[in-house]
């Protein structure tokens, strides 16, 4: 995968040299208790031919432990010469830790042999495959140190061996020696591509499950279920100790499609659930709840090796999903898939999964294809693909169009330019109780000193409003005055309206002026009655 | 309304000799009860839910002929026009598909049209289509007559034409529900035993390109 320097090469091979010779002593004795553990559980009296010869053919042929036996005074060595490599091993560690997956591989459950520094345990068997071409050795003489001190490797093979015992001995031993045979034969070969490999695999389950079906040995494992549980478990061993040779593979651009998609995802974020059509209401907190529930499931995925794990892992949050779904509604109906697929889409896009691409192409590979072609565990991760199809594809999947959102308003979303209200929520739901309340006092003020302006603001405009109605009043009248001046039975009447506002006293005395000058004009007529006494 | 004797209602798989499983895909535009069809199939519900059920996107029931057991796997999709670019993912290696519309809707019923037309053009060649007219309980309350008559004669001619199965269905009276279900497992070919171990080709429906180039990485790896 990595490209290395000629320096931090020289390091690194000299160190892997070392590591190989203290692990194939481990290598040795861990297959040799592994041989005897199943010895010991199988008849140990019968000594059948296939017996005989699985003794004889393991210790050469199985991954675990290719190399011929070393003697006691060459681990010594090797227990000095450790010490000497210890600074080399730790400049190894602080290199890896900065690469991505080299990263990953320094967290994952360390080593339980006691003998290996722990430091010295984890590193990715791409550098070992570099190193047999580089060398020109023969593959075979180059053994992968890291299968056996792999964690799950080992329990892998240990809960392998418990339940292959369970069953008759030839067809226990017929099994795990088919096991061997073909691992060594996969990891042997490092010329093959991922596609060779996949087919290899692929063709061992077809050849196993006719097997089971024809031999004689399994006869008395007729069942149906006996043999689904065979290749179950055959499928999980395998798979896990020869996970590192085949995930993410390096003559594969899955790194590089991981990578694409994560940053696409990353891109993503605004998206809330309304926008893809998903009736999930986080806000409810049982909802939110499963969904949690969900993103861990779907992230927890890539922790496991064994296809099915990977498979019962997308089950799982597809099933938090449905009971997020059914939570966000009223009336409980079971989701469907009208309502299930965009809240996956949205699930991924909260998750972001590490090595998404990679986990997804892993399984189509290498998974026995009942497990994919039919069942719940199918139809779940067919939706998985899915959705991880609708997101990376810009032109059919997920784009503006699709999200109802004009180009520009896309745009500025991608840019982080426009935040969605669900962001903010989200943001908000992170804060701790003061400063909540704070946010709420400062947006109660803010909202308050909004109304005070507005208030203010209405009681101007009413002021202005009563004298532009007076004035109105006043051009009116004036108005009415001025239009009809022949017929105004009161001519002086608007003279003293002129005065309105001025004070009653003056308007009382004009007032009684003008009824005197009334008075002084009516000597035309007769002389008022003059009251006379009747006799 | 249909009879439910005919359909097992669970774990008597094995009272027959043979028993065949098949994957069923559906299909149709969101909101004509696609999944409705389905519940009432499975489970014999309609609005009444039961604890247990938790999505109605995946399912199985079992049907029993006179001498084969059919095992039907039943795949709902998303119908929303956003989502239809992923179709051929869900209806890869279906050996049957039910295409569901709404009766007292002409639209949902052209959308229809198209999945079929796509399932003939992209799905399995010996596949088995069948043609549901959901919601029939409507037909004599929502909507002008004639115009749900039309339908039904253009659906029934086009289901003729290209030799589909076709029901009015209503999964709120349960109407031909099982009947349509019991129609596919009789169309069915039964001598592949259901899903064979054939193994899929490049990936679920990703575009397995497989580019050798390694990735450039810089000094170290770091």
């Amino acid at each position: 995968m990595a490209g290395y320097c000629s320096k931090c090469w020289r390091d690194i091979y000299t160190q892997q040299q070392h590591k190989l010779q203290q692990q194939i002593d481990l290598d040795h004795e861990y297959a040799k208790k592994l041989q005897e553990e199943e010895h010991r559980n199988l008849h140990p009296t019968e000594t059948s031919p296939q017996v005989s010869a699985l003794q004889s053919s393991t210790p050469k042929s199985s991954p675990a432990q290719p190399h011929s036996p070393q003697t006691p005074a060459s681990t010594k060595a090797d227990a000095t010469l450790e010490r000497s490599f210890k600074p080399f091993e730790n400049k190894k560690v602080h290199t890896k830790g900065f690469s991505g997956r080299g990263f990953r591989n320094f967290f994952s459950p360390s080593s339980e042999h006691s003998t290996v520094s722990p430091n010295s345990v984890k590193h990715k068997s791409t550098p070992q495959r570099k190193s047999n071409s580089a060398m020109q050795m023969s593959p075979h003489q180059w053994p992968n140190p890291e299968r056996q001190l792999s964690f799950e490797s080992k329990r892998a093979s240990k809960d392998f061996v418990d339940f292959i015992v369970a069953f008759q001995e030839p067809a226990a031993k017929d099994v795990l020696k088919k096991c061997h045979e073909f691992m060594t034969k996969l990891t042997s070969n490092n010329e093959s591509t991922i596609d060779e490999k996949s087919e290899m695999v692929q063709v061992f389950y077809q050849s196993m499950t006719d097997r089971l079906l024809s031999h004689p040995h399994f006869k008395s494992h007729a069942h149906e279920e006996d043999h689904d549980k065979i290749m179950n478990n055959v499928e999980k061993f395998i798979m896990t100790k020869i996970y590192r040779d085949v995930f993410c593979h390096d003559q594969t651009d899955d790194e590089a499609e991981d990578l694409k998609v994560q940053t696409r995802i990353r891109n993503l974020h605004w998206i809330t659930a309304a926008m893809l059509d998903a009736n999930i209401d986080i806000s409810k907190s049982c909802v939110s709840e499963w969904t949690d529930k969900a993103i861990t499931a779907i992230i927890e995925m890539d922790s496991k090796r064994a296809p099915q794990d990977k498979l019962a892992c997308v089950s799982r949050c597809s099933k938090h999903i449905f009971e997020a779904i059914r939570r966000s509604k009223d009336d409980g109906s079971p989701a469907s898939a009208d309502e299930y697929l965009p809240a996956l889409i949205h699930i991924v896009l909260k998750a972001n999964p590490p090595l998404l691409k990679s986990n997804i192409r892993y399984i189509t590979r290498f998974s026995n294809p009942i497990h994919i072609m039919s069942g719940e565990d199918a139809y779940f991760f067919t939706n998985l693909c899915c959705a991880v199809t609708y997101i990376e594809n810009e032109e059919t999947g997920l784009n503006a169009e699709s999200l109802s959102l004009t180009q520009v308003e896309f745009d500025a979303y991608m840019r982080g330019e426009m935040q969605t209200g669900e962001k903010q929520e989200e943001n908000e739901r992170q804060l701790c109780p003061g400063l909540k309340l704070m946010y709420k006092n400062l947006n109660d003020l803010a909202s308050l000193h909004e109304r005070t302006d507005k208030m203010l603001e209405e009681a101007m405009q009413m002021r202005q409003g009563i004298q532009q109605h007076s004035l109105h009043v006043k051009t009116q009248v004036e108005k009415i005055l001025s239009q009809t001046p022949s017929r105004d039975p009161f001519p002086n009447f608007s003279q003293s309206l002129t005065y309105v506002n001025d004070s009653t006293e003056t308007r009382r005395s004009r007032s009684t002026s003008a009824l005197d000058e009334d008075l002084c004009g009516n000597d035309l007529l007769p002389p008022p009655l003059v009251p006379t006494v009747a006799p | 309304m249909a009879s439910r004797s005919s359909v097992a209602r669970a774990n008597n798989t094995n009272t027959q000799g043979k028993i065949c499983q098949f994957k069923l895909v559906l299909l149709g535009e969101s909101a004509v009860g696609k999944s409705s069809l389905v519940l009432r199939f499975v489970k014999g519900q309609f609005h009444e839910y039961q604890e247990s059920t938790i999505g109605a996107a995946f399912l199985t029931q079992t049907v029993c002929l006179q001498d084969i057991t059919v095992k039907f796997e039943i795949w709902d999709t998303a119908g929303q026009e956003r989502y239809h670019s992923l179709a051929p993912m869900y209806y890869r290696g279906a050996q049957a598909a039910i295409v569901v519309y709404d009766i007292t809707n002409q639209d949902t019923f052209t959308r229809a049209k198209t999945w079929v037309k796509e399932l003939q053009r992209q799905a399995s060649p010996n596949i088995v289509i069948a043609l549901a007219g959901n919601k029939a309980d409507l037909s004599n309350k929502r909507m002008v007559e004639h115009d749900v008559i039309a339908i039904l004669q253009e659906a029934a001619a086009y289901s003729e034409e290209n030799g589909l199965l076709f029901m009015e269905t209503s999964a709120k009276t349960a109407m031909n529900v099982n009947d349509i279900f019991l129609a596919i497992a009789e169309k069915l070919p039964k001598n592949e035993a259901g899903v064979s171990g054939n193994r899929p080709t490049a990936g679920v429906g990703l575009a397995a390109t497989e580019n050798r180039e390694s990735s450039g990485k810089s000094c170290c790896g770091s």
